[in-house]
């Protein structure tokens, strides 16, 4: 049993324990995963039979069928591929804000617990972690495998993530496809706030053949802000000052804003085959595992 | 209401101001409070013009407004309202005079037991919850008791109160009870006077009364004279003699004839018989021989032998400082020349004695030797050199025949007033300078008259001053009389006393005093505190004693024992109330309303901080709403 850590409770683990991260798409990768997939190989589980053709391998020619109907079948088997899942992790300076009232986490330290949590649940089932920071560029990543006993280095890896710079999707979704060649599953846990359109980059991450999972953390007051008069903002990540005056109205066309936001990363989510999770940092990361996550799908 | 004692409109003002000062807090709270937050853009998309034009105007009318009548509400509650009529606890002032002239006899002990009567009776008349403060009134105005329901720490602090020194300075008295009263939230009630209203002549004429001021005026005892002033100091031409200074003073409504006496050790050295008419000041001075050291006492008693009124003023006492003169024994085989060169100065005692005579060991204060060198130097003594030949303690560098005086070191205290030059010495010893020796006078070779100082102070003349052309000079008393002051500075202090009343002092000091030198002490020389106005210097002393003020050379010595009687009885007008009122006539109290308004106010704070707060309800939507409304549109599209 892995030891207690700041980042994320020993009960929870315990708890995790149960859970599978679950993909939809047939993807390819060694034998020894547990996810079934439609491509032909050298499963255990029997798929479909065809005819015959020279140079197939006589094992698996179906015997029985040839002395029957005196003709050569062979015997196709559905391969249960070991996927690589990799976790992107947004470490721009906008994930540090949310949480200042001290009531909830700020929303780096949310998608911490998240990842930690997500890679827990691979581990479990032998699949290959691979936690990848990221902000306008990728950061050092850690990989890793091989049961519970691996959790350590990378709580640890997570404890050791600083935040800091702007977000750039597209770059970091170039600098992926030319590192991770292997198609797998993508948790991408982000706030998603990129000055520049971040739909098109997953768009590509999809398209790629990657399995995209979006875990959208927003804090209480990114969506409803709850000041009012004059204030003077400063993006965390751009330094850039607003002065505005704000007030209930203002207030509820900036929270339709938002929503448009996190519908539009929604629906490039689900377009492509994807799940898109949304979670506020108001919510306990064991409620926020065991609820949206199981329902989208993501866990099982 | 007493809202500190202001009246209507400055409670307006006041209410005002602070209401002016919750708009500017409300909008500087208002004011543009600066966040971090994660993007600008959905703050963009939030503004609209109609928006941006509100903005402008003041967001929460109704947060602004709660605040303001919550404030008036707390304003209110410190003013204290009453329910009903305006009766209720007041607070009340009661000023005693305890000034000199309260000590003055009346038909049953003094002045001051039936002011206390007429103060203790007020008190029986005031109702249980009036508060009263008990003030002493002198040249100082003294709280004895602060605001007190409690008449018998008010009853107690009257029955001890006494006449002291100083005389009455009633405005002050009244000004202080009238601010005292403004400090207060009760209804403000009677400023009372207990006394006999003796002012000095200035002040009866300025005194403005408050409107609530009662007077309890006890009638002035009948005739008194007194001393006012009475000084000494030694007669400037007559070591023996005094100048005496003797100022008094007809208080009363009749002529008086009386007996003015100045006495020494139960002995009376002078008196005079003087008539004084009513109201007049008579001086007298005298010029009396001393007798021995001792305190210099002058009394005045009515030729009919009857006393007056207030006795505490007929008699004064100077203490004199003691008689010092300096014995100078002169060693000389001539001293017909010398004696009227010394013998000038009634405060030194000169002696002549032949050089074959000479006893170490005679006493004596400053020894002259003239052409005379001693086998043995005398011990402790300030010693003169004139003509000093070898075996003297200075140095002679040469003689030098038909000298002319040529130089006075105006500097040095020897050579203070002296500048006679180019008279012809027929011989005159040059000195060569010691270590500590200061030229005073010097001839073209060099030094011919030196001072050296230290724990004995030597002085040598190169010459003999009543041998040359010196002798018809006016430099060489002088020169003698420099000597003998700065060898014992104690004998020739300039010596004044005075006696005079307890309070501040004025003394014009001479011209070109050095302030460095000047120093104020009492009695048990303590300095006392003072100021420097010009020539000018002020102390005070508020308790009667001695002061020694020295200033270089002079000493004064005022003996603050003379009370200071005032000259005058004060004379309100008729509008002013007088007399005891009634008992009970301050009424009763009526239910006080501070408690609820401070309630309603701290409540109206409360209900703005509940709606209006930063974590209020009425500024941030609930979380649970919040993220309801969040999943709602994501179900529809999934």
């Amino acid at each position: 049993m892995p030891e207690s850590n700041a980042i994320i409770e020993s009960d929870l683990l315990e708890k995790l324990e149960r859970l599978t991260i679950h993909w939809q798409k047939s993807l390819p990768g060694l034998v020894g995963g547990h996810n079934l997939s439609r491509i032909r190989g050298s499963g255990q589980e029997f798929l479909d039979h065809r005819h015959f053709h020279h140079g197939d391998d006589l094992r698996d020619v179906n015997w029985r069928a040839f002395l029957r109907l005196d003709k050569l079948f062979l015997k196709m088997f559905q391969l249960e591929p070991r996927v690589p899942v990799r976790i992107l992790v947004d470490t721009s300076r906008s994930m540090l804000t949310g949480g200042e009232d001290g009531t909830s986490l700020n929303k780096f330290d949310y998608a911490r617990q998240l990842a930690a949590a997500l890679c827990y649940v691979g581990l479990i089932r032998l699949d290959t972690m691979t936690i990848q920071p990221f902000s306008g560029k990728m950061g050092q990543s850690l990989r890793a495998g091989g049961g519970r006993q691996r959790i350590q280095p990378v709580l640890r890896f997570l404890e050791g993530l600083k935040c800091g710079g702007q977000t750039n999707f597209m770059e970091v979704t170039r600098e992926f496809m030319s590192t991770y060649e292997q198609r797998g599953v993508v948790i991408v846990i982000s706030d998603f706030l990129d000055d520049a359109d971040c739909e098109r980059p997953i768009q590509y991450l999809a398209d790629f053949g990657h399995e995209v999972f979006l875990a959208h953390v927003w804090s209480e007051e990114d969506r409803v802000p709850p000041w009012d008069g004059d204030l003077d903002l400063e993006d965390a990540e751009t330094g850039t000052h607003l002065q505005l005056p704000f007030g209930p109205d203002a207030r509820a066309a900036y929270t339709e804003a938002f929503d448009k936001f996190a519908a539009s990363i929604k629906n490039i989510a689900l377009r492509n085959g994807g799940r898109y999770v949304a979670i506020s940092t108001a919510t306990p990361i064991e409620d926020a595992v065991f609820g949206p996550f199981v329902r989208m799908g993501v866990l099982q | 209401m007493n809202f500190l004692n202001l009246s209507l409109g400055e409670l307006f003002a006041l209410a005002g101001i602070v209401s002016a000062g919750i708009v500017a807090l409300y909008l500087l709270d208002r004011s543009k409070r600066r966040h971090m937050v994660g993007t600008l853009r959905f703050w963009v998309a939030s503004q609209s013009p109609t928006e941006f034009k509100r903005s402008r105007k003041v967001q929460q009318p109704w947060s602004l407004l709660l605040q303001i009548l919550s404030t008036l509400l707390l304003l209110l509650a410190i003013a204290g309202p009453r329910l009903g009529s305006s009766n209720g606890a007041r607070n009340h002032v009661l000023i005693l005079d305890t000034s000199a002239w309260m000590g003055a006899r009346a038909r049953q002990g003094i002045l001051l037991d039936q002011a206390k009567a007429q103060a203790l009776s007020f008190l029986a008349g005031l109702p249980a919850d009036d508060r009263v403060m008990l003030v002493r009134a002198d040249a100082l105005a003294t709280p004895v008791t602060p605001f007190s329901p409690s008449r018998e720490a008010v009853i107690a602090a009257i029955q001890q109160s006494q006449p002291s020194a100083s005389s009455l300075n009633l405005q002050q008295a009244l000004d202080f009870a009238e601010h005292s009263q403004k400090l207060q939230t009760e209804r403000v009630g009677d400023i009372v006077f207990a006394g006999a209203g003796r002012v000095s002549r200035d002040d009866a004429e300025g005194i403005a009364p408050p409107a609530n001021l009662r007077l309890l005026l006890i009638p002035s005892a009948g005739e008194n004279v007194g001393l006012r002033r009475f000084g000494a100091r030694r007669a400037a031409h007559e070591p023996d003699s005094l100048d005496a200074f003797v100022a008094l003073r007809n208080d009363g409504a009749r002529p008086r004839d009386v007996i003015l006496e100045l006495s020494m050790q139960k002995k009376v050295l002078a008196s005079k018989n003087l008539t004084l008419a009513p109201g007049s000041e008579s001086e007298s001075n005298f010029l009396f021989k001393r007798e021995g050291d001792g305190p210099l006492i002058a009394r005045v008693r009515s030729a009919n032998g009857r006393s007056d009124a207030f006795p505490q003023d007929d008699s004064a006492v100077l203490d004199l400082p003691p008689d010092t003169r300096v014995t100078l024994t002169v060693y000389t085989n001539e001293p017909e020349p010398l004696r009227p060169l010394l013998t000038g100065n009634p405060r030194v005692t000169v002696s002549f004695v032949p050089p074959a005579k000479y006893d170490a060991q005679a006493k004596a204060d400053v020894i002259l030797f003239d052409r005379f060198a001693p086998p043995s130097a005398p011990a402790n003594v300030n010693v003169i050199w004139m003509d000093p030949p070898n075996g003297s303690p200075f140095t002679v560098k040469a003689e030098q025949a038909n000298a002319k005086l040529q130089n006075w070191h105006s500097d040095n205290p020897l050579a203070q007033g002296l500048f006679t030059r180019d008279v012809e010495l027929p011989t005159a010893k040059v000195f060569t300078l010691a270590q500590g020796d200061q030229a005073v006078a010097d001839i073209a070779q060099g030094p011919v008259v030196v001072a050296r100082a230290g724990a004995v102070k030597m002085a040598a003349l190169g010459f003999n001053p009543v041998k040359s052309n010196m002798r018809f000079e006016l430099a060489t008393p002088l020169l003698m009389a420099n000597i003998l002051r700065w060898m014992e500075p104690e004998a020739f202090r300039e010596a004044d006393v005075q006696a005079s009343t307890v309070g501040t002092m004025s003394v014009a000091l001479e011209k070109g005093t050095d302030p460095n030198a000047v120093h104020v002490v009492d009695g048990n020389n303590r300095p006392l505190p003072f100021t420097l106005d010009g020539n000018t210097l002020h102390f005070f002393s508020g308790a009667p004693g001695a002061v020694h003020l020295q200033s270089g050379t002079r000493e004064s010595v005022y003996s603050l024992t003379v009370p200071d009687v005032a000259e005058a009885t004060w004379k309100p007008a008729a509008s002013v109330r007088r007399g005891v009122p009634g008992l009970g006539s301050g009424g009763t109290s009526s239910p006080a309303l501070w408690p609820w308004l401070a309630a309603l106010g701290g409540l109206g704070f409360l209900i703005e901080w509940f709606l209006y707060g930063r974590n209020s309800v009425m500024r941030v939507i609930p979380r649970s709403s919040a993220r309801a409304a969040f999943k709602l549109p994501w179900r529809k599209a999934s």
